[in-house]
């Protein structure tokens, strides 16, 4: 929103600062400054000049013969016949030029638009007693500064949204005396009848004020007031609308006045089954019963605080008008206008909850307007009121000590009495208790409390005039989170020991990428709004998210490791329960019998991490038929994780038709973890074993199993192989030579591959010697041979 | 007789010279000092007989001096060979500029980064982290931090509402009441997390996008305590001195609430095109904890004053990497993830 400095000047004496240093004083104080704009029109070099003659010219325009003041005297054309002899128009001098820069006719008469105030090229029309050769300066300034307000910083404030409330706000700040706005005394006009009205808005319309005015004529706006509308950009519209409009600039109140010779009686009610409007801008509206209209009987005039209707429109015509100022219920409005795309000057300001006085207040200032704006205007009502019209004092009670306490910092009550004296707060003390009145033109939503007036003080005292200063120690541990300490050493493990990517993705899943993959869960959360149609379900698994980003990387990396942290929400039994995830995929160019070693090490990142955050040794749970649901866990490729407090995740290779959906011809191995079920203690803790002192020994032995059965049985068939000279046993490597159905291949049988364990020996008393080693090997081949295991 | 050892110095001296490998100088301790080398020769060749007791002495004396001579030298060029000949076994042995093997280093969302540098500063100085939830209910996202059912972040355009009534965060201040209610006061927390914004994405604008929100609450939280804790965090944030000023701003959950400016890094104040000549860049809004929130939560507002702050996590990544564009965060696009290797 735009301040004219100038505008300002009507109440309060800016002079001796410059607009950066009020710029910086708002900013700090009231509300943020976004800019400002100098502005300078050409209004000193153009002059005002009686029309003597007026001749019929070319092109249907008018040659003038004007007079220019001591005697001087100029021939001027004009473009329309809209001139009259004895009119006062304006003609520019030596230096005029439009501050856009266009061309002009050098001897055409000066309109708004050659100001670059709006698009009015009618010619500027000054008061008839005019002196011929007044600057036109006299009644346009010709420098000025807008302010350009953060409309984000005041949509607390209603009383900001109008010029004499940054008047009042100037007046604390700088400590200078506010002029108050110049009202009209309603109260004469207690003995005249009210017009018809009634208020069935219900809690959408707090109050609802009318008032009949008449005028003999509409005599013109004055030339300050069409220009300070216009560079706001409210183009003038004739007194009777400029009033409510200058007004609206003003205070912040919208205001609409009805052609009383149309409209007899006010209502304001839902709009129930009225279903279309065709508002001032003659567009047809569609409405819903829950929007607000205004009424005359059963005929609609207008959608409350947003527009009024075209039929009861005034016009240049009009003398007999019935003005409507009212308090309409922010959300209304808002919702209103938003859902007809039709934010207005009007609707903008409703937005920001009104105080309700502002209604009367409106009212009283139009009527003071059009009577010094020359118009003569007669009441033909009194104010009538519907609702209730707020105009009292709220009163809060509070300790005076508060503002201190807050702020940190001793604030002295002069100080204080005398900040909340010039926003217009009645001030009292008693004892150590504070009375505060607060005024009716600051909103209930914005000054409620004790700390709302806390906030007034200080912000207008000044926040740099509090010094910082750090709280007293307390010193008390702080519990270590223990998600953020998994989760880091996660990132830890893979980011940096392994070469992993961490990556983001939603929190929803695409059906056009689900279904490409052949998955459609079921009973997921949904979103009511989602950013698109096919973006509304809730992700329950990271997996297909992070499968459609490796995909994405294959155009452009040959090998890809990503891997995210991140919610799902899982469905079952309301409500979704939200839980923490990690889930990796690994893509990389490869034959298939390199597969299994790629899958290798992706199981060795995630050992890593369960030894690091879980309980125990990892173990691998072959899936026997899995769910077909989730089309990336095949059977036969698909396993369930688990450490020793049970299951932990999901681990896979994707082969076959989805393969190729993610990344044809690549090798994709996938995991997924609960991060909620790895358990491990954050402090490290450990025991001790006391290691022999002699030398130990290691016996290899490598044996025949079928790659189906898998290590995970062969692993609980040595389980039952017990020797006390066993310190450790491990799997060394895997061979299976050219292909598992070739076989035959230096001592593999048909369908099986080679499987060398380790067993590493040793004795805490002594040294072991040929003997032991021997007689171990005998045991544990009579082992193998009892569980029909051969050795390669 | 002393022309015969002059000339033999001068002899091996010359020799010594041209002898570079070890073998060379082998020969010449052979020809000089072996059996029958040229030293030997001249006590041999030199009749002693024929001298008288004073020249006898005189001739043996310079004899010897010659031998310890030829002794030393020989033996210093025998080291000097010796050291040559290991040095050039050794060379070419490991070519040392060969660059590391191993796992090429991994990445870290920027966003990740940036949240854990954060969450160090803050938990340095006593605050424990927070993420509470993603799907929250209305009650903790609006009506808690004293958010009325009309204000316009509750409107449909806004917030992501779920079909069971809850919602996706719009804020990471969702998680200030649940924080009160589970620790109770004082409290020192930071509420890092991902929000959702149901609005049109560009350059600037995402659905998704990470806060980090602070909180502190204590018996003796004023709008001084705010100043001074933010001035010293934004210290260690911004690994420099830093001057901040508050102004007002306004968010429902806060009163006072402020803006949070820092004196521009770039120009000192002075005035420059990143602070819009102003002297002052807007970094974060804070405030006062509304007594409303406090009562929410648990507290007593009599008794605990707080203070809180919001920071825009991704805001704060983008500036940090040099992310022209917020839509790239949440693509796994590993062209961008590559240049951000992980520090951890």
């Amino acid at each position: 929103m735009y301040i004219s400095l100038n505008w300002l000047s009507d109440w309060i004496d800016l002079d001796g600062l410059s607009p950066e240093q009020i710029a910086e004083r708002l900013t700090v104080s009231c509300a943020e400054v976004e800019g400002l704009v100098h502005e300078t029109r050409p209004t000193d070099r153009a002059v005002a000049a009686r029309v003597l003659s007026v001749e019929p010219g070319a092109d249907g325009g008018s040659r003038l013969s004007l007079d220019l003041g001591g005697g001087a005297r100029a021939q001027a054309t004009s473009r329309g016949r809209g001139v009259a002899v004895g009119d006062v128009v304006v003609l520019a001098r030596e230096g005029f030029s439009r501050p856009d820069g266009a061309a002009r006719a050098p001897d055409a008469l000066v309109s708004f638009a050659d100001l670059g105030l709006g698009e009015d090229d009618a010619p500027i029309l000054c008061p008839r007693d005019a002196a011929p050769g007044t600057p036109l300066s006299e009644w346009i300034p010709a420098r000025d500064t807008l302010v350009e307000i953060d409309n984000k910083s005041i949509t607390h404030r209603p009383d900001l949204w109008g010029h004499h409330g940054f008047a009042r706000e100037l007046g604390a700040i700088l400590r200078r005396p506010l002029a108050p706005l110049d009202l009209a005394d309603l109260a004469r006009l207690g003995d005249l009848p009210e017009v018809p009205l009634a208020n069935e808005g219900g809690a959408d319309c707090e109050v609802l004020t009318a008032l009949a005015l008449d005028v003999e004529e509409q005599p013109r706006t004055p030339l300050l007031v069409q220009a300070r509308l216009a560079r706001l950009g409210v183009r003038p519209m004739g007194l009777l609308v400029d009033a409510g409009n200058y007004v609206m600039l003003e205070m912040g109140q919208p205001t609409h006045a009805y052609d009383r010779d149309r409209v007899g009686s006010l209502a304001v009610r839902p709009a129930g089954a009225l279903a279309t409007f065709v508002t001032l801008d003659g567009r047809e509206r569609t409405l819903a019963p829950e929007d607000l209209m205004v009424f005359d009987g059963a005929v609609p005039v207008g959608i409350a605080g947003i527009m009024g209707g075209r039929d009861s429109a005034i016009g240049a015509g009009t003398r007999r008008v019935v003005v409507e100022a009212a308090q309409f219920r922010a959300a209304r409005v808002r919702r209103t206008a938003a859902r007809l795309g039709l934010r207005t000057e009007a609707s903008q300001r409703f937005e920001k909850s009104l105080p309700p006085a502002f209604a009367t207040v409106a009212q009283a200032r139009i009527l003071r307007v059009l009577e010094a704006w020359g118009a003569a205007p007669r009441a033909a009502s009194r104010l009538g009121v519907r609702g209730e019209p707020g105009l009292g004092i709220r009163r809060i009670a509070m300790p005076a000590a508060e503002i201190a306490r807050t702020a940190g910092a001793d604030i002295p009550d002069s100080e204080i009495d005398r900040i909340l004296g010039a926003l217009g707060f009645e001030v009292a003390r008693e004892g150590e208790v504070l009375e505060v009145g607060v005024p009716p033109h600051r909103s209930r939503q914005d000054i409620g409390l004790p700390i709302d007036v806390v906030e007034e003080v200080l912000r207008v005292h000044g926040y740099a005039n509090v010094a910082p200063q750090l709280p007293r120690a307390r010193i008390a541990p702080v519990d270590p989170n223990p998600d953020q300490v998994r989760q880091r050493r996660i990132r830890r493990l893979l980011s940096f020991g392994q070469g992993w990517a961490e990556v983001q993705t939603y929190l929803w899943t695409d059906d056009a990428w689900l279904r490409e993959i052949g998955y459609d869960p079921q009973g997921v959360l949904r979103l009511r709004n989602p950013i698109a149609p096919d973006k509304g379900r809730l992700r329950t698994t990271l997996v297909p998210n992070l499968l459609k980003v490796a995909g994405d990387n294959a155009g452009h990396h040959a090998d890809v490791a990503v891997y995210e942290i991140g919610r799902v929400v899982l469905a079952g039994a309301p409500p979704h329960a939200e839980v923490e995830r990690i889930a990796g995929v690994s893509l990389r160019a490869g034959r298939d019998d390199g597969l299994e070693a790629h899958y290798r090490e992706v199981k060795g990142a995630v050992e890593r991490i369960v030894a690091a955050t879980g309980r125990g040794a990892l173990r691998t749970i072959p899936i026997e038929e899995p769910d077909p649901g989730l089309p990336w866990q095949l059977p036969d490729l698909a396993a369930e994780l688990a450490d020793d407090t049970g299951p932990i995740g999901t681990i896979g290779v994707l082969h076959g038709p989805i393969r190729d959906r993610v990344a044809p011809g690549r090798q994709i191995v996938w995991f997924e973890l609960a991060l909620d079920r790895l358990t491990r203690e954050s402090y490290p803790t450990g025991r001790f074993e006391a290691f022999s002192e002699y030398p130990g020994s290691t016996q290899d032995f490598s044996v025949l199993w079928r790659p189906e059965r898998g290590w995970g049985a062969l692993e609980q068939v040595l389980d039952g192989f017990a020797h006390p000279l066993v310190a450790r046993r491990e799997l060394v490597q895997t061979y299976r030579g050219k292909g598992l159905e070739k076989g035959l291949e230096k001592g593999l049988a048909p369908g099986t591959q080679s499987y060398t364990i380790r067993y590493t020996l040793a004795d805490r008393d002594r040294t072991l010697d040929g003997e032991d080693l021997e007689r171990f090997r005998g045991a544990f081949l009579a082992f193998l041979e009892t569980r029909d295991v051969a050795l390669r | 007789m002393s022309t015969t050892i002059d000339h033999l110095r001068g002899q091996l001296a010359d020799d010594l010279r041209t002898a570079g490998e070890l073998g060379d100088v082998e020969a010449l301790r052979v020809k000089y000092l072996g059996q029958q080398g040229l030293i030997t020769g001249v006590v041999r060749g030199t009749d002693f007989s024929t001298l008288d007791a004073d020249a006898r002495r005189e001739v043996g004396k310079r004899i010897s001096g010659l031998k310890t001579w030829a002794e030393a030298e020989i033996g210093a060029a025998l080291a000097e060979a010796e050291a040559r000949a290991a040095r050039a076994r050794r060379r070419g042995m490991v070519d040392l500029t060969l660059p590391g093997t191993g796992a090429r280093p991994g990445s870290l969302h920027p966003v990740t980064q940036t949240q854990m540098f954060l969450e160090d500063v803050f938990q340095s100085m006593g605050f424990r982290v927070e993420t509470g939830f993603e799907v929250e209910e209305e009650l903790y996202n609006f009506d808690a931090l004293n958010i009325p059912g009309d204000h316009p972040a509750r409107d449909m355009h806004d917030t992501f509402w779920l079909e069971d009534g809850r919602l996706l965060r719009t804020h990471t201040s969702a998680t200030q009441v649940r924080a009160m209610r589970m620790h109770g006061a004082p409290l020192r927390a930071v509420f890092p997390g991902r929000c959702f914004r149901c609005e049109a994405t560009d350059a600037s604008h995402e659905t998704t996008f990470h806060q980090f929100e602070g909180l502190m609450i204590d018996e003796d939280v004023t709008v001084s305590t705010v100043l001074a804790v933010m001035k010293a965090l934004l210290e260690k944030v911004f690994g420099r001195e830093v001057t901040v000023r508050l102004r007002p701003g306004y968010f429902p959950f806060v009163e006072p609430g402020f803006e949070l400016d820092l004196q521009c890094l770039i120009c000192g104040g002075a005035g420059c095109k990143v602070c819009k000549r102003t002297g002052w860049v807007e970094l974060m809004p804070c405030g006062m904890v509304h007594p409303n929130v406090l009562r929410a939560g648990g507290l007593d507002p009599e008794r605990y004053r707080g203070f809180a702050f919001g920071l825009g996590l991704t805001r704060l990544a983008m500036m940090n990497f040099s992310i022209p564009d917020i839509r790239l965060l949440g693509t796994g696009d590993l062209r961008l993830m590559d240049q951000f290797p992980a520090v951890l």
